[in-house]
């Protein structure tokens, strides 16, 4: 925790060294935020890099009180940081749908959730949240996973709060219907 | 469907921290390499209100112009030559009477060279007064005397001029004048010029029939008619009014004033042209009457200097916006503005509020440098110094409120632990509305323009009350704003 403080405060001052230390220990935990929104991996990890750049540009507002946890509140910081570069690269290209599949070297080769009760498999359901149309998937996911309210995300996205809890519901039942039809199959093959 | 939507969001919140997804390769050379370029930004670029400062060059040629063409003397000069015109078209005597004089004055010398108490002639006349003489018919069987002046008094003494007699003095030899009326000069009625000679001339050889319609005329207008030296031409007119102050129409014809007019004075004054008369009536007449109240709206813009307790300042801002007003007395106003300004500005730690600062371990707030651009309401009372038919000087004195948009800051830390110092930047947005903090005062002068517009030149002053803005600092400004205003109602 104290070592956390430490970086942090030369990571203010500029500190390269620790500004590496610290791009190195949140960069997995950034693109996995940045890679639910973003549909291709190397436009990901552009904006991964682009996020921690204003991270370190803007550490000096990052504020803190000495007995909370740190590490919590600076992850929370930094996930509100990527989730608005992410948006904001959205916003760029109008939203447009991506087109082409997503190659399997991107996915980590262990999968921990296999011994879950899981039906569908961690890496599947993010794989049908990347499937939706972006303004679903953005709306999906800063509502459901983020924990924005439909204000926020009203403000975020430029569109009427009416609209955000429309997409909302949209993106659930696409999902729901996915669930649904994968269940069945499943079914089917016991 | 609640449960199931509760459900199913909970599963991927789980899938979306633990999903796997293949992180090995970070590049921290391209965040490297943006944090390098961000060490040497470029400049923001800022929109520049300075091209629009051009207009300020235009203030002088509305100046200029104004000054040229003054609707007022404009009228008066045309008038004056139409006045002329119409006279000299209309009466062929009078036109038969500038070619005599025209004639007369080639061959006489002019009299001013002459020396006073010459034969037949009056010290002070002008060449006007003594070619009527010459031209009158049978002049100089009426007066018995070949050239005698009227003027002159029964026993022959030179009458002294009108700027030296008092209006007791002008009295006596009108009234002289009257005793010899048989003897008088027969003067063309209808004339329609009038000169000092036509006072002295007056009572001289006028029908009775226009009797009682020149009295009329003559009480009903006496300004009009009290005018001397109002001659054809504009040379005679400026030189008789500039020569001498206009003497009163009673002390001139004392005898509408008591009833005693005599039958011999006053037809003359039938001759007078009065509407031209008014025209020519020397100050400036008011074509429109003085209103106190009125109500006037203009657009102001100008400089700003912004100071914190008189230390450096940084930058020239600026300030623009609107004002309104209302004339409710003869020399007061209420003016109410809406600014927006544009303040810089430099400032020690101790005068910069640091509670609201984020907290900075082993860091000590050095100085600060900000600019704001904020929304300034004055609201004034102006008095009008001298308030003339032109221009005015005023002076003003209000309360100013001001509104924070943006903030920004660059905060000099210097950092205990390792002695370096830093910059920082801050932006704030709508962060404080400080509502009559600065104590207004501002002075100027306003030039009035055709079409109910008015241009201002208004140098201000801004106390400071209270503190504003995000680290409370007593903003203290000045400058000076140039702006054009128009009349409502």
């Amino acid at each position: 925790m104290e070592n956390l403080k430490e970086i942090i405060l030369n990571c203010v001052h500029n500190n390269h060294r620790d500004q590496k230390i610290l791009y190195e220990q949140f960069y997995g935990y950034c693109l996995k935020t940045v890679f639910r929104y973003i549909y291709h991996y190397d436009k990901a990890v552009d904006i991964v890099n682009d996020g921690f750049i204003k991270v370190f540009r803007n550490l000096h507002k990052f504020e803190f009180k000495q007995d909370v946890n740190v590490q919590m509140l600076l992850m929370g910081w930094m996930r509100m940081i990527m989730v608005n570069t992410a948006i904001d690269h959205l916003r760029q290209n109008n939203f447009m749908p991506e087109i082409g599949e997503i190659s399997e070297h991107v996915w980590e080769c262990h999968d921990k959730s296999q011994s879950s009760d899981q039906h569908l498999l961690y890496k599947e359901l993010i794989k049908e949240i990347k499937k939706l149309p972006p303004g679903y998937r953005a709306v999906f996911n800063m509502y459901v996973v983020d924990g924005f309210t439909h204000k926020e995300i009203a403000e975020q996205l430029g569109i009427s709060i009416g609209t955000s809890k429309s997409n909302l519901s949209k993106a659930r039942v696409i999902l729901q219907n996915i669930i649904k039809k994968n269940d069945q199959v499943r079914i089917c093959n016991i | 469907m609640q449960h199931l939507n509760d459900d199913m969001d909970e599963m991927f919140r789980k899938a979306a921290d633990d999903y796997p997804l293949n992180t090995g390769n970070p590049d921290w050379n391209k965040v490297a390499e943006g944090l390098s370029q961000e060490k040497n930004p470029e400049p923001p670029v800022k929109r520049s209100y300075r091209k629009y400062t051009w207009l300020l060059l235009l203030l002088p040629f509305a100046f200029i112009c104004n000054r040229i063409y003054d609707p007022g003397l404009f009228k008066q000069i045309t008038n004056s030559t139409n006045s002329t015109n119409s006279t000299h078209g209309t009466n062929g005597t009078n036109s038969n009477e500038v070619e005599m004089n025209k004639n007369k004055s080639k061959d006489q010398p002019n009299l001013k060279d002459r020396e006073p108490g010459s034969e037949g002639q009056e010290p002070g006349l002008d060449d006007k007064e003594l070619r009527l003489d010459e031209k009158e018919p049978g002049s100089e069987k009426n007066n018995g005397k070949a050239g005698q002046d009227p003027n002159v008094g029964v026993e022959g003494k030179p009458l002294p001029s009108e700027t030296s007699r008092s209006p007791v003095e002008l009295s006596a030899p009108l009234n002289k004048g009257r005793d010899q009326s048989s003897k008088a000069r027969k003067i063309p009625t209808g004339q329609p010029t009038l000169s000092n000679s036509r006072y002295r001339s007056s009572g001289n050889g006028i029908s009775q029939k226009n009797k009682t319609s020149d009295i009329n005329r003559k009480t009903s207008n006496p300004k009009s008619s009290a005018l001397p030296g109002t001659t054809n031409t504009g040379a005679a007119i400026n030189s008789s009014l500039n020569e001498s102050p206009a003497p009163d129409f009673y002390a001139i014809y004392p005898y509408t004033k008591t009833g005693l007019a005599l039958f011999d004075m006053t037809p003359e004054v039938s001759t007078i042209p009065v509407p031209e008369m008014t025209k020519l009536s020397p100050g400036p007449v008011s074509k429109h009457p003085v209103k106190n109240k009125n109500f006037y709206v203009g657009f102001v813009g100008g400089i700003d200097m912004t100071t914190v307790s008189f230390q450096q300042t940084s930058k020239i801002g600026s300030q623009f916006g609107g004002l309104a007003g209302y004339s409710f007395a003869k020399k007061w106003s209420v003016e109410l503005g809406f600014f927006v300004d544009k303040k810089y500005y430099y400032s020690d730690a101790k005068h910069f509020e640091k509670g609201k600062l984020p907290y900075r371990a082993n860091a000590t707030v050095l100085s600060v440098d900000g600019s704001c651009r904020m929304f300034e309401i004055p609201v004034s009372f102006k008095y009008d110094i001298t308030n003339t038919y032109k221009s005015n000087f005023f002076v003003t004195g209000g309360l100013s409120s001001y509104i924070m948009k943006n903030e920004d800051y660059d905060i000099l830390y210097l950092y205990n632990s390792s002695g370096s110092k830093a910059l920082h930047p801050y932006s704030y947005k709508n962060s404080s509305t400080n509502l009559f903090s600065e104590i207004r005062i501002t002075g100027g002068y306003s030039l009035k323009l055709p079409k109910s517009f008015s241009v201002r030149i208004e140098p201000y002053f801004n106390i400071p009350v209270s503190g504003v803005g995000h680290g409370d600092l007593n903003l203290m400004s000045g400058g000076i704003n140039a702006g054009i205003f128009r009349r409502i109602f």
